[in-house]
């Protein structure tokens, strides 16, 4: 019996196991990866501004009529202004008109088609996006360099400090470190203040800049904006810091019982290698993770210290907001920072695969 | 172990130094810290663009002054936080600044009255005379008034911003023209007259700058016509005042102020600042030490706080203390409609009353001291004329709990088993407050609280913030509210047409005024008789003190004290500020009035 090769591959074809047809309709894993993430990304971005949105919205009270009756009440106006007509006409220029969902649909209507949060009752009638991008350079560059500051030295030492784990500087830095790290930032900054600002006159108390040199691309005010922003800089960082240098020393000392440590000083290999090949690429990649959660949070700014520095950022902003609650402001700092967040986690997501090759294995 | 203890001691010992070099480091500061304040201004505080080395107090001084215009010219006022800076309209919520020199030196009003002196001031008015049944009103305009761009200031512009007001409902004190005025019309460039909707023999007072500022604001109806007033930004604002907006550093929270040189009524207020700054206010321990090198020449109560306002004062010989009486004492409202219902009886409010010890709210629990509240405005020179001492003994606000037990048993709140019931249930009387727990107003609520207590009577007291507090206040589901009380400027009906049964809405639904639900219908009668009636005429006066007498019978409102702010002026750049001996004027900063205070500032460097 002769079997021709074409009855082979169509036997072939027919004993195709149903797994393997499937696998071939089944999409590339990288992309299948990527669709996955993406899809999980958009379905908690909506379900974290829906629910900020509902938040936001039972806080009981009107806001609108209690803006009025503050007015009032601080007698800048007269008690007849606060008639309905008032409070109505400005319930809808404020989107705060109708049924709940009524409300809800024109807000995701206006957000996600126009990107447009709504005008802001603390500066009516610029619009909430407007007053946010006004301070959000400010924010993203004083808490963005003071997180991405942080991060560097803290891993840094925390990695050295774990890998002398034994040593008595990295037993005292560690204690240091943990009682500097339950020092809220504030307090240092206040240490600042008074350190370098008035007891030695090296560097401005408050402000973004120099009010007397113009706003632009020149060498002055990028050394002026640099100059102000190094206390509260600082500030942050030296808090921040010390956080990741107690996590990052104990990532490093789990680490140091490994076999495989073991193993490749049996291989001979320096300590230096030792470290930098195998102690903190397996360490840092947690840390490399909890920054990106980190900066994703920056949007939020760090209150109390733009206040303290009087700087223009969306801290202060969003502390303002929710004094009068200007419910768009607030929603609109609020939804910034779930994109941010989220977004940043995506971009972990995303890259970690190529930073750790076990996560592509485990894929 | 030995390497132990050696670390140990290296530690110590660094430690050690650490604390000695800081001290060391501490002790020259000292010495700067006093040679700073008084030698900011001597040694020429202006000189912003000095090159060159410099001590090191004096580098600190400039690297703090950082104001883009020259110090000696400039006056630094620093005020609550904003973020309003593109927008000075002042008819939509938060359009704008006010008191970031819209207010005091931008906007020109009609008129100023000054409850320090009683003196009424002329602004862009001359004057008005009401026909003889208060229908209409003639306004008279100054010939000489401009506005900052040039553009002569007529009876037009009135004329304008009433039909604008008229046409806007939405608009914040559109509700004053539309409910009052029929119509204006311009007779002559510099004569309007209004036709009013019903006799009315107060509508002047919109016109007249008051607290904060006036309920009406002439517009300049070549920049407004054609413009939607619910969104017109106004920027750059034109109008009438002695200064015109030079620029506005958001970035730097700062408003600035040129003089205008070509100021309308330049003869009689020349301000002598260049400039006035107005920026936001800092943590107050870094405002203390702005203080102290001369970098900030005024700020609120709230700037630098009454305890570091007298560290400063006695500290620092350039440092004038100015106290102020709040024009809104602090004051208990019972909602007659309260759960409790013991609001409702007379013998229950004066009760309250009686538990309030207002020596010790006055003395000890405001700052800075104030005094008691006698009666239920401000004791100002202007106020006098309304207040009657021999109705007021009549019914004293004394301290007496002996009195309160006796009124409490009289308005049935009977003690059993140690506790007060009315009607049979159990009393919890229930007080509300917008103010913070720190604040005077709270801990006076507190003290009665606490003294209630002693007599069975129990009470809640919660701190309501924001919108909170105005939901359950306008609602009425409480039976006290721990506020101030604003509204008297120029006559008593001011105030007490917050408490007319017109405009009583029952518990549950938002009230517009009456906000604490009295019902007296006496006191009502006589008010609404006196609306109708000329304050100024002297046949009336018998109808106020009647309504007086109401007052404390019914007492809709407790006063129980009179507050007040002290604020804190800085004479390293200038001087001419006012002083306890020399009261010539408003010293709050966000007032309209404190135009005058600026037109008396003279330059420190001339003085000396």
């Amino acid at each position: 019996m002769t079997i021709s090769v074409e009855t082979i591959e169509a036997k072939s074809a027919d004993n195709r196991s149903p797994v393997d047809t499937r696998r071939k309709g089944r999409l590339n894993p990288v992309v299948a990866y990527l669709l996955r993430r993406l899809g999980i990304y958009l379905l908690t971005l909506w379900g974290a501004i829906t629910l900020s949105f509902l938040f936001f919205r039972l806080i009981p009270g009107d806001p609108i009529s209690a803006f009025v009756t503050s007015m009032e009440s601080q007698g800048r106006y007269g008690a007849g202004d606060s008639s309905e007509q008032v409070v109505e006409y400005y319930r809808q220029q404020f989107g705060l008109d109708g049924t709940l969902l009524e409300q809800y649909l024109r807000y995701m209507e206006r957000v996600v088609f126009h990107f447009d949060f709504g005008p802001s009752l603390v500066s009516y009638p610029t619009p909430s996006t407007d007053l946010i991008m006004r301070a959000l350079p400010w924010t993203l560059g004083l808490v963005g360099a003071a997180t991405i500051l942080s991060w560097v030295i803290g891993v840094l030492l925390g990695t050295l400090l774990g890998w002398t784990r034994s040593s008595w500087i990295s037993r005292w830095s560690t204690n240091l470190s943990l009682g500097v790290s339950h020092i809220h930032a504030y307090f240092i900054a206040l240490l600042f203040v008074y350190a370098f600002a008035y007891w030695n006159p090296w560097l401005p108390a408050s402000g973004a800049y120099d009010a007397r040199i113009e706003p632009g691309w020149s060498l002055d005010f990028i050394g002026s904006i640099i100059k102000h922003g190094t206390l509260p800089v600082l500030s942050i960082a030296l808090v921040g810091a010390t956080g990741w240098m107690i996590s990052t020393r104990a990532l490093v000392v789990a680490i140091l019982g490994e076999d495989y440590l073991t193993f490749a000083a049996a291989k001979g290999l320096s300590r230096w290698r030792i470290l930098t090949r195998y102690v903190m690429r397996n360490a840092w990649l947690p840390q490399v993770a909890a920054l990106g959660i980190t900066l994703g949070g920056v949007v939020g700014g760090s209150v109390l210290i733009e206040n303290l520095f009087r700087y223009p950022g969306l801290g202060a902003l969003l502390v303002n907001a929710l004094g009068v609650r200007d419910l768009n402001t607030a929603q609109a700092v609020v939804s910034l920072l779930i994109v941010f967040v989220l977004t940043a986690n995506l971009i972990i997501d995303l890259l970690l695969p190529l930073l750790d090759p076990r996560v592509r294995q485990h894929r | 172990m030995s390497r132990q203890l050696f670390t140990r001691r290296s530690v110590l010992g660094a430690a050690g130094l650490g604390v000695a070099g800081l001290g060391a480091a501490m002790s020259p500061f000292a010495n700067r810290s006093n040679a700073s304040p008084g030698g900011g201004a001597a040694l020429d505080p202006g000189c912003y663009s000095c090159s060159g080395p410099a001590p090191a107090y004096l580098r600190s001084y400039r690297q703090s002054a950082s104001i883009p215009t020259p110090r000696e010219q400039t006056l630094v006022i620093a005020q609550p936080p904003t973020v309003v800076f593109d927008s000075f309209n002042p008819y939509i919520p938060n359009g704008m600044a006010g008191s970031y020199g819209l207010d005091q030196v931008c906007f020109e009003h009609l008129f100023y009255f000054n409850f320090e002196t009683g003196e009424l001031i002329n602004g862009i008015g001359t004057g008005w005379e009401y026909n003889a049944d208060y229908t209409e009103l003639v306004l008279r305009l100054n010939p000489n008034a401009r506005w900052s761009d040039g553009t002569p200031l007529t009876a037009d512009d009135i004329v304008f911003t009433v039909a604008m007001l008229q046409g806007n409902a939405s608009l914040f004190t559109a509700s004053g023209v539309i409910n009052n005025v029929e119509s204006a019309t311009a007779i002559d460039p510099q004569t309007v007259q209004y036709r009013l909707l019903r006799a009315n023999p107060r509508y002047h007072y919109a016109f007249i700058a008051g607290i904060i500022g006036a309920g009406f604001l002439v517009q300049p109806k070549h920049i407004w016509e054609n413009q939607d007033p619910a969104s017109f930004p106004n920027n750059p604002p034109v109008h009438a005042g002695p200064y015109v907006l030079d620029q506005v550093l958001p970035d730097q929270f700062m408003y600035i102020w040129r003089k205008n040189h070509d100021y309308w009524n330049i003869a009689n207020l020349n301000c002598q600042p260049e400039y006035v700054i107005v920026r936001q206010e800092q943590p107050v321990d870094l405002e203390v030490q702005e203080f102290q090198r001369g970098n900030l020449d005024t700020g609120g109560p709230l700037t630098i706080d009454y305890l570091n306002q007298q560290v400063i004062k006695a500290t620092d010989e350039s440092a004038i203390l100015f106290p102020f009486s709040d024009p809104c004492p602090r004051s208990l409202f019972p909602n007659f409609d309260g759960p409790s219902g013991l609001m409702a009886i007379p013998e229950g409010r004066w009760a309250v009353s009686y538990m309030i010890d207002r020596q010790v709210a006055a003395e000890v629990l405001s700052q800075p001291p104030s005094q008691p509240a006698k009666f239920p405005w401000a004791p100002y020179v202007s106020n006098e004329q309304w207040s009657v001492p021999e109705i007021q003994q009549q019914h004293d606000f004394t301290f007496d709990m002996n009195r309160a037990a006796e009124l409490l048993d009289a308005a049935g709140a009977t003690l059993v088993d140690g506790r007060r019931q009315l009607n049979g249930q159990p009393l919890n009387v229930q007080i509300i407050t917008p103010v913070v727990v720190t604040d005077p107003g709270y801990q006076i609520a507190d003290m009665l609280r606490l003294n209630a207590a002693e007599l069975g009577l129990e009470m809640t007291l919660s701190s309501l913030q924001g919108g909170t507090h105005g939901d359950v206040h306008a609602f009425g589901d409480y039976d006290i509210n721990a506020q101030w009380m604003c509204g008297l400027v120029f006559d008593p009906v001011q105030m007490y047409d917050d408490f007319l049964m017109r405009d009583y809405v029952p518990v549950g639904e938002r009230a517009i005024s009456n906000l604490n639900r009295v019902q007296l219908p006496e006191f009502d009668e006589v008010v609404t008789r006196l609306e109708a009636a000329d304050p100024a005429d002297p046949a009336n006066k018998p109808d106020f003190d009647r309504a007086l007498e109401l007052y404390f019978e019914g007492l809709p409102v407790i006063p129980t004290a009179q507050t007040a702010f002290s604020f804190l002026y800085n004479t390293k750049t200038w001087t001419g500020w006012p002083t306890p001996e020399d009261r010539y004027g408003i010293g709050a900063s966000w007032w309209s009035q404190f135009r005058f205070v600026i037109g008396r500032l003279q330059p420190a460097a001339a003085a000396q």
